[in-house]
């Protein structure tokens, strides 16, 4: 039939006229990622910023990074933890610790122009603290101009905590320009920032790709270390992987399992302990599940759970076994506190028994979604609890809006918990004192308040506020107010062509301004 | 025939305007405080009223629905609860990718399954038989396995095609083009097959149809039988399916978005339905319905074309 051949030949064009245009269009970009040295950053982040207000960001990685290159801190910290100047230059306590002095950086100015002044500080503390969504300037009754270029914080407490608060971390020193804080609606969508780098708004396209280009007016040009930095947010782990192997993206922050394939693919992984995982115990007063509030309990869910077994069928090589609350080569850590609780199960029931629950009880349990696997946890420590009579019944929502719905119902006495390791005392004030962030019950422990506001008086890492943490730190893992499973790094893959990634668990926040092209 | 189509203009606009509303309605009956997910758990409580009087969230139901209706009729559509850009602005970047790809993969499913549709109609047994079974494997592979499959093999394995992304158009065609040949093909894979087997169904028909065996008898050429009055004729039913395969490739693109990271609708429905940041699903609503009408409407205008026994009334 002549027709056939008409038909095959039609198709025949059609196919290779198809794989010519894609051959041909091959040929531009294929070999763009090696030799020359980077002049664009791309990295990859599985989620966008809540906000590119500095005040309504979160904290962690990756929402710090949205930040992070456009403000610079007062003080940025370099990655063995060491507080370093930034728009600061000299910062101390006076000496009843109720005054904090900052000393400006002269010369400098905004991205918009705008130039530094000890106002400009003020104006922009004044904003942040009014709005910011942690409670890092609580103690902060005022912030003074007491110069040109010095600014005192008039304070109604000690608070060791400001030279931390104040870094590319905590973000609440990060100075917003006073244009900025004069129109706080623009801070959502442009930069206002003293930064390396600022944000190109056009190309930008939310929860997409976010555009950093060189500041003109930065104070430092030698850090400069790009012409361009962009922040692709890929939520797929897949694509992320594949983006990092074809070159397209430098940088990305992965789970465990992505970064022990790209390792294989001959990725750069770095890692640091970051956060620690486990539960909460919300009900110390007993009010919805009175077994809580009996130590011998609490130490009998401790003593029920495998930690080295849990640990490694979840989250492999990219955490540790913990029962306390610091990381290890950080103040208020005891590494004999990590085998306080060994596994076993038969002096957990014991424990259950002169409690005076032999049958243990039942309690519901609420599930953070999203990072690490807490959904898979709770799963496997729930079994462990079983084994010992204690059943609790799961609630996993599967978005963190409807979570924060479910908190504030005060139904669930127990609850899972991924917390990134701040210093000693942010972590335990925010979890045992009252009033605290995440003591959602308010339940009132004299002596942690005790402990808290004896540590408050000293420097961290004073030799005489390593001695409060580590004897607050012991009393908590003995009350077992909660529950710590795993100790979990977080994980970077990288490219040849960067270096300097390096973070550590003294701060493990990969800073990008730390970057360099690899020659 | 102009009456039809003026109650059809007129019902699909109803539709633009009607199944938002419903969206409007479903989202308000999930009890959430907004200000609270937005801010987080760290946020105090003045805090939060403050946010949601800003947003206007403590007004009743009807008062913002009212709002919402009286700015989308003077094309205002809100701005964004959690980045507080202004949504059109939002979505008005996102909407050459969707467009790009939703088209792209509605142009080369048309195409190339009426094509193989029609060569496997005439092809004898070995090439229908050929074209059932990819067909059946068009049906069953999801579009988000043979996206991580053609990544592999054309984006990381051999470096042809870029293994994410997307390239505007203005920045360069040729990038343009290759950053949307894998996402599209993706897409478009479980349509072509789709299309082709209809094709493929009707063209027997027809083919077999007293029509075309006393043209055949009347000596006209077999060309001329198969793409001139055959595929005429089994082009109407294809074309009514092509509005539907259209519709399940839209909600295939939210996931060809994901694994492509193709900054389109899609992928913005997923994050903001998660954050329930209502203006911008909204917003979503209004240009996915208006994107389905528009090719509805046109595929009901191109029937009565095709086929002469749908034109009259």
């Amino acid at each position: 039939m002549s027709i056939m051949s008409r038909r095959g030949l039609l198709a025949g064009a059609l196919a290779l006229s198809t794989a010519l245009a894609v051959a041909a269009c091959g040929g531009g970009s294929s070999s763009s990622s090696s030799s020359a040295k980077l002049t664009t950053l791309t990295l990859a982040a599985p989620n966008g910023p809540n906000n590119l207000d500095p005040a309504l960001n979160g904290n962690g990685t990756p929402l710090v990074w949205f930040t992070q290159l456009d403000y610079e801190p007062l003080i940025r910290r370099s990655p063995d933890g060491t507080a370093q100047p930034a728009l600061a230059t000299k910062w101390e306590y006076s000496a009843d610790r109720l005054k904090f002095v900052m000393q400006l950086r002269d010369g400098v100015k905004f991205s918009n122009g705008e130039a530094l002044t000890a106002d400009a500080v003020v104006k922009s503390l004044e904003y942040v603290k009014k709005n910011t969504l942690f409670q890092f300037l609580v103690n902060v009754k005022s912030f003074v101009a007491t110069g040109p270029l010095e600014v005192t914080f008039n304070l109604s407490t000690p608070d060791p905590l400001l030279p931390f608060s104040l870094d590319q971390e905590g973000q609440v020193g990060d100075i917003i320009a006073p244009a900025g804080v004069a129109n706080p609606k623009q801070l959502q969508t442009e930069s206002f920032g003293a930064g390396p780098y600022v944000l190109d708004s056009k190309t930008t396209i939310a929860n997409s790709q976010y555009v950093y280009v060189k500041n003109p007016n930065y104070y430092d040009p030698s850090k400069q270390n790009f012409e361009k930095v962009v922040i692709k947010v890929i939520a797929d782990d897949n694509a992320t992987l594949a983006a990092l192997r074809s070159g397209q993206v430098q940088a990305a922050q992965v789970n465990n399992n992505t970064a022990t394939v790209g390792q294989s693919f001959g990725l750069n992984l770095t890692k640091a302990r970051s956060a620690m995982v486990g539960f909460y115990l919300f009900d110390l007063a007993g009010k919805v599940q009175p077994a809580l509030a009996k130590k011998e309990v609490r130490q009998a869910m401790q003593y029920a759970i495998d930690r080295a077994g849990v640990t490694k069928a979840i989250y492999g090589v990219s955490a540790a076994p913990t029962e306390q609350y610091s990381a290890e080569g950080t103040a208020g850590y005891l590494a004999g506190l990590d085998s306080r609780y060994p596994y076993d199960p038969a002096k957990a029931k014991e424990l259950l028994a002169q409690a005076g629950y032999p049958n243990g009880f039942s309690m519901d349990l609420l599930v953070q979604p999203g990072a690490l696997n807490q959904n898979l946890l709770a799963q496997a420590v729930a079994e462990q609890w079983k084994a010992i009579g204690i059943n609790v019944k799961l609630t996993a929502p599967a978005v963190f809006t409807d979570y924060v719905k479910e908190i504030g119902s005060g139904k669930y006495p127990i609850g899972t918990f991924n917390f990134y390791y701040g210093t000693h005392l942010l972590i335990m004030q925010g979890l045992f004192t009252k009033p605290a962030l995440y003591n959602f019950f308010g339940y009132d422990d004299k002596q942690s308040n005790v402990y808290a506001t004896e540590e408050r008086k000293y420097d961290p890492d004073s030799p005489e506020s390593n001695k409060v943490a580590e004897e607050f730190q012991t009393y908590v893992v003995e009350q077992a107010f909660a529950v710590p499973v795993a100790t979990a790094d977080t994980l970077m893959l990288s490219t040849k062509s960067i270096t300097g990634l390096e973070f550590t668990n003294k701060f493990p926040i990969p800073d990008p301004v730390n970057w360099k092209p690899a020659s | 025939m102009f009456r039809t189509w003026g109650t059809r203009i007129l019902g699909s606009l109803a539709l633009i305007v009607i199944v938002p509303s419903i969206t409007f309605l479903l989202q308000s009956l999930t009890p959430v405080d907004i200000g609270r997910s937005i801010l987080g758990l760290g946020a105090s409580q003045d805090q939060v009223d403050a946010y949601n009087h800003q947003l206007g969230l403590d007004r009743p139901f009807l008062t913002r629905y009212w709002d919402w209706l009286t700015g989308f009729a003077h094309g205002d559509l809100g701005t964004s609860y959690t980045s507080g850009e202004a949504v059109t602005t939002m979505l008005g970047a996102r909407l050459p990718v969707s467009l790009a790809l939703i088209i792209g993969s509605l142009l080369i499913f048309t195409v190339v399954g009426l094509l193989l549709g029609v060569l496997s109609a005439g092809g004898g047994r070995i090439v229908g038989r050929v074209v059932d079974v990819v067909s059946s494997a068009g049906i069953a592979i999801p579009n988000f396995w043979l996206g991580v499959i053609l990544v592999s093999l054309f984006a990381v394995k051999t470096t042809i095609l870029p293994a994410t992304g997307y390239v505007p158009f203005a920045a360069g065609p040729g990038d343009w083009f290759r950053s949307l040949v894998l996402p599209v093909v993706a897409l478009s894979f479980a349509g072509i097959t789709a299309v082709a087997k209809q094709t493929r169904d009707q063209m027997m028909v027809a083919l077999t149809g007293p029509y075309i065996r006393s043209l055949r008898a009347n000596g006209v050429p077999e060309r001329s039988l198969v793409y001139r009055h055959a595929l005429r004729n089994a082009s109407g039913p294809t074309v009514t399916v092509l509005g539907l395969i259209f519709v399940g490739a839209l909600s295939g693109s939210v996931v060809v978005e994901n694994i492509f990271v193709l900054p389109g609708l899609g992928s913005q429905a997923v994050t903001s339905a998660g954050q329930h940041d209502l203006p911008v699903i909204q917003g979503i609503a209004v240009y996915f319905t208006t994107i389905v009408v528009v090719v509805n409407v046109v595929v009901d205008l191109a029937i009565p074309f095709l086929n002469p026994k749908a034109r009259a009334r």
